[in-house]
């Protein structure tokens, strides 16, 4: 118990004054001479007791209501520390976290969960008015604080809670917890709580034993959690929308696969997937007949794109409680025609002894007069002629550089690889009887760019038997398509004679460091984990790629000709190839699909530099302004940071298309079951330890007096009131 | 009447107090249509045949004119009817109480001597005999029976002069007066009557037995009637030494009920004693009072 105005104590001296007014009565006494002296003495002796107790009893009272009133203007105050557990309607300080990942768009009728949501808190807003302060932090897998600290601005709150929109993105809340706790740590004589308006989507509160750390760090925070709506019916949610086989291209059938995924409970029958090409009406379509509660099924659908160009592909199925997950979009560039460069030492001769022919022709299956017309284009460059062609910039299209063959690699063809594949190039390397390893370890820039180290082969002996490839258990998206039988075996693919293979680490350094700075920056080159792509039934890996700066390399164990394996002469080459190309192609344009809240970065041409580019994003009629292009060290690019919706986004500078992207839902935040409710208060149940002292500054007032004393001074003085009548009314009647 | 004409300094002058008890009765009988001389002791009796020698002025002419004959118009008087002023001066008749207005009221002494005063004015004038007894513990002062005008000086003069003493046995003193008044009359007694009620009982029966008709002026001072103090009061006794301190707000219920009870037992001895009660509140005019009583006793003297 303390007082807020201990001052007002002193104004107990003041408990002296009926005290001091009773005596005096006693005391300023008049005097008369009296005759009828018997009938009083009488009265006096009969009375005298009574009235000295009623004159006792009515100065107690007097005393008391000073008593009373003196303490009510000091305000008594029972603090204590401002821990969990409160749930009265007294000032807090709050911070309001309201969930804005795609489930809470969830509805069942007229109001999302969201409304809801905003409901709710404007209603807590109306009831703690006076004396509350409130942040509000909008949290979906990050979190944006439109109130970064608690103030009493509740009309602001209520105009941010407006404007709020619910998002697409994925839901993490334990983060949002955390920062809000954080931003309450400034706030002192307020009880401290952090309210989670969230539809308790259980995949947002995955990290429960971070929670239960967040809240033990923050044990004068009460974390409450505001469940919106109930639990809700199964949904549908088309999960994943990809390209399948090879490259897209124009008037070429490209299939998609387009996962649904049943997270309810009853299994979903009769499933209609359609597949629209630009936002236009359903090009395709095709019925899941059945999906197992928890299960996804695949489809796949075959489009054809009309032109080159970029474009959207949107795979939806029937509208369900959630509609943001029955559309999944993505963006796709197709290439009027793309090249590629077949690089060999020697092209004297027949042409069917040439290093690249059987990928030329792989790489374009059809007669010689049709080729002009198909997508890809082979062309054959020698070493010295290959650092001309890559620099040349009318060649943009240049997809992939496939080396065949090659012997020591020079330093001006190593550097323009290396720039190729660093800013989004596809380099395939074959070796071949030309190459030896000694020398191309030595030129450490190239074996850089190698995902495995060669080892020499082994002698050549027509006695050993080949090795075949592995024919099933194919896990590489490339190679997947053999594990069904009906499209072939790979294991017929032999080899008796291969560089063994032996995979790199991303960290792997060359063996001769270069001390200059120039090198050493070149060598922080992002890669990605080397991947087997084809493996040898000795689980040796025959076919190796990762990720290099921005494109890909890929190395071959074996030649590209049938003089050491049969691989060009089966009948797998060609797809082979095809899906190797695709494969490439998907990577790039993987890059067109972000997750929601991404933000999107696409170099573009220097003479933009300074425009103004818009977008177009799903729901706009028409493309907004939305920034400049800019440009660094790396050339001109634009960033876009609105993505906060899925669908498909074009963007335009000078009305000229320049890029497409498209935004995907995270496929978790369509699971729709709830969170058990019981765990998460477990996890927040934070204990104080009783022998912890509470630092002063933290108490907070528990509950004040003020007004019940005051009640009771009103009641006393009533009560004193009443007596002081009826005696004096006994007395003088 | 003016009340200011009432002073006390006036009181204890006799030449004054005749002053003064002639102005209200004089006062009083302007106000009256009828004589109080002939509501008191004078009233037709008969008539009876003129025979010679009878004084003219007694003849009926109203008869003589209507008939022819002589009749004379006969009265009945009260003859030599003696009243007794018996005026107590004990300590506590010496009690006032202050005026509204702030000025000093009349005790109820002085109050006492005015309205004796007034009655052997009355009663002398109507040419009856007055006796004055002044009394505290005993008979202090007796002026025998007169019923001459010339000693009316002599009865004011006592009456002015007479000072109480602290004690009071106003019944001793009725003894005494019952003694002295041996022929029928009426004894007027002005007292607060704080005093043993038994002895005061006493002496009313003695002088009831010798044939007194006893009229009581209960003089009683306003406040002595509804104790109207208020806060802290430091009361002395006027008949003793003792004090009491106390706030009489607190007891007032119980006092009025106390001496509402004494005026209730002296009451029901003047029923018993036939004796006529008069409450004087020394508030009031001495006129008031004064022509309150004689109204009623010309009320009474016409009923018989």
């Amino acid at each position: 118990m303390s007082f807020l105005a201990p001052l007002m104590l002193a104004g107990l001296a003041a408990v002296s004054l009926p005290v001091l007014m009773h005596l005096m009565n006693r005391f300023r006494a008049r005097t008369t001479d009296w005759a009828a002296m018997r009938f009083l003495e009488i009265s006096v002796r009969r009375n005298e007791r009574r009235v000295r107790l009623e004159d006792l009893f009515l100065l107690l009272l007097r005393c008391l209501l000073v008593v009373l009133a003196v303490l009510a203007f000091a305000q008594p105050v029972l603090k204590g520390p401002p821990a969990a557990g409160s749930d009265e309607k007294g000032p807090v300080a709050a911070v309001i976290l309201l969930d804005h990942s795609a489930s809470m768009a969830q509805s069942t009728g007229a109001e999302t969960r969201f409304d809801q949501a905003r409901k709710s808190i404007r209603s807590w807003l109306d009831e703690h008015e006076s004396g509350s302060m409130a942040a509000l932090f909008l949290v979906s897998n990050r979190t944006e604080s439109l109130m970064a600290r608690p103030e009493p601005q509740f009309a602001l709150i209520r105009s941010l809670l407006d404007q709020a929109e619910v998002t697409d993105r994925g839901s993490e809340l334990v983060q949002g917890i955390r920062l809000a706790c954080e931003a309450l740590q400034g706030v002192s004589g307020l009880p401290r709580e952090v309210h989670v308006y969230t539809d308790g989507q259980a995949t947002a509160w995955l990290k429960s034993e971070e929670l239960h750390r967040v809240a033990e760090a923050h044990p004068d925070v009460l974390i409450k959690p505001v469940w919106i709506g109930g639990a809700s019916a199964g949904n549908l949610a088309v999960v994943s929308l990809k390209a399948e086989g090879g490259m897209p291209a124009v008037r070429q059938p490209c299939r998609f696969l387009v996962e649904v995924a049943n997270f309810g409970a009853a299994p979903a029958e009769n499933v209609r997937v359609t597949l629209a090409l630009d936002g236009g009406a359903p090009a395709a379509e095709a019925m899941i007949p059945q999906i197992a509660p928890g299960g996804t099924q695949a489809v796949g659908l075959v489009l054809t794109f009309p032109e080159a160009g970029y474009h959207s592909v949107a795979a939806a199925i029937p509208a369900d409680t959630l509609t943001a997950d029955n559309t999944r979009t993505a963006a796709i560039e197709v290439a009027a025609q793309m090249n590629v460069l077949i690089v060999e030492e020697d092209h004297a001769g027949p042409a069917m002894d040439r290093d690249g022919y059987f990928l030329a022709n792989a790489l374009v299956p059809t007669a010689r007069e049709r080729a002009a017309r198909y997508y890809l284009g082979a062309e054959f460059v020698s070493p010295a002629s290959l650092v001309a062609e890559l620099q040349n910039e009318n060649n943009l299209a240049t997809q992939a550089v496939f080396l065949c063959n090659l012997g020591p690699v020079s330093a001006s063809v190593t550097s323009a690889l290396r720039q190729f594949v660093k800013s989004g190039g596809n380099l395939v390397v074959f070796p071949g009887p030309r190459t030896f390893v000694e020398e191309w370890q030595a030129n450490a820039a190239f074996w850089d760019l190698l995902p495995a180290a060669l080892e020499a082969p082994a002698a050549d002996d027509p006695g050993r038997p080949p090795v075949a490839w592995q024919s099933s258990g194919l896990t590489h998206p490339v190679t997947a398509f053999w594990n069904d039988s009906a499209q072939g075996n790979l294991g017929g693919i032999k080899f008796h004679r291969y560089f063994p293979l032996k995979l790199k680490t991303p960290q792997t350094e060359a063996p001769e460091k270069s001390a200059s700075p120039t090198a050493a920056e070149e060598e922080k080159v992002p890669t990605s984990e080397p991947r087997v792509i084809s493996r040898l039934v000795n689980n040796e890996p025959s076919v190796v790629e990762w990720g290099f700066g921005e494109g890909n390399v890929v190395l071959f164990n074996s030649t590209a000709t049938p003089d050491w394996n049969n691989l060009p002469l089966h009948p797998a080459f060609v797809p082979y190839l095809q899906r190797l190309m695709g494969h490439f192609n998907r990577k790039n344009e993987s890059r067109l699909v972000l997750a929601p809240g991404d933000t999107f970065r696409k170099p573009v041409a220097a003479e933009w530099d300074g425009r103004e580019f818009a977008v177009q994003g799903p729901g706009f009629h028409e493309p907004r302004p939305a920034g400049r292009v800019v440009s660094d060290d790396g050339g001109s690019f634009l960033r876009y940071a609105g993505t906060d919706r899925a669908g498909a986004y074009r963007v335009t500078v000078a009305g000229e298309p320049a890029a497409m992207f498209a935004v995907q839902m995270a496929a978790p935040e369509s699971d729709l079951r709830l969170v058990d409710q019981e765990k998460i208060k477990t996890a927040l149940t934070v204990t104080w330890a009783p022998e912890t002292p509470v630092p002063d500054t933290q108490l907070v007032v528990k509950q004040e007096f003020w007004t019940l004393l005051m009640w009771l001074v009103g009641a006393f003085f009533l009560l004193e009131a009443f007596f002081a009548h009826r005696l004096s009314r006994a007395r003088s009647a | 009447m003016s009340r200011e004409l009432l002073d006390a300094e006036a009181v204890s002058q006799g030449e004054s107090l005749g002053l003064m008890a002639r102005r209200i009765v004089e006062g009083y009988r302007v106000g009256e249509h009828r004589s109080p001389y002939h509501g008191f002791a004078i009233e037709f009796a008969q008539h009876r045949e003129y025979t010679a020698g009878d004084d003219t002025r007694h003849l009926d002419w109203k008869i003589l004119g209507r008939t022819d004959r002589y009749y004379i118009k006969q009265y009945e008087q009260d003859t030599n009817f003696i009243t007794h002023l018996v005026v107590d001066g004990s300590a506590s008749m010496n009690y006032h109480s202050p005026a509204a207005d702030g000025s000093r009221r009349l005790s109820k002494l002085e109050y006492a001597k005015v309205l004796a005063a007034c009655m052997a004015y009355v009663i002398l004038h109507q040419r009856d005999a007055v006796a004055l007894a002044l009394v505290d513990r005993e008979v202090r002062e007796y002026l025998r029976r007169t019923d001459s005008l010339q000693r009316l000086p002599l009865i004011l003069d006592r009456l002015a002069r007479f000072q109480g003493s602290k004690e009071t046995s106003l019944g001793v003193a009725l003894d005494q007066v019952a003694a002295e008044a041996r022929r029928r009359g009426i004894a007027m007694i002005f007292s607060d009557l704080f005093d043993d009620e038994e002895a005061f009982f006493k002496g009313m029966e003695k002088l009831s037995y010798s044939g007194q008709e006893l009229v009581v002026f209960h003089v009683l001072d306003p406040h002595e009637l509804t104790f109207p103090f208020d806060g802290t009061w430091r009361f002395r006794n006027l008949e003793g030494a003792d004090e009491i301190q106390t706030s009489p707000a607190d007891f007032r219920e119980s006092y009025l009920k106390n001496f509402q009870a004494f005026r209730d037992r002296i009451k029901s001895a003047c029923d018993r004693f036939q004796a006529h009660y008069v409450l004087v509140d020394t508030s009031r005019s001495v006129a008031e009072t004064l022509s309150g009583y004689l109204a009623f006793r010309s009320s009474v003297r016409r009923r018989k």
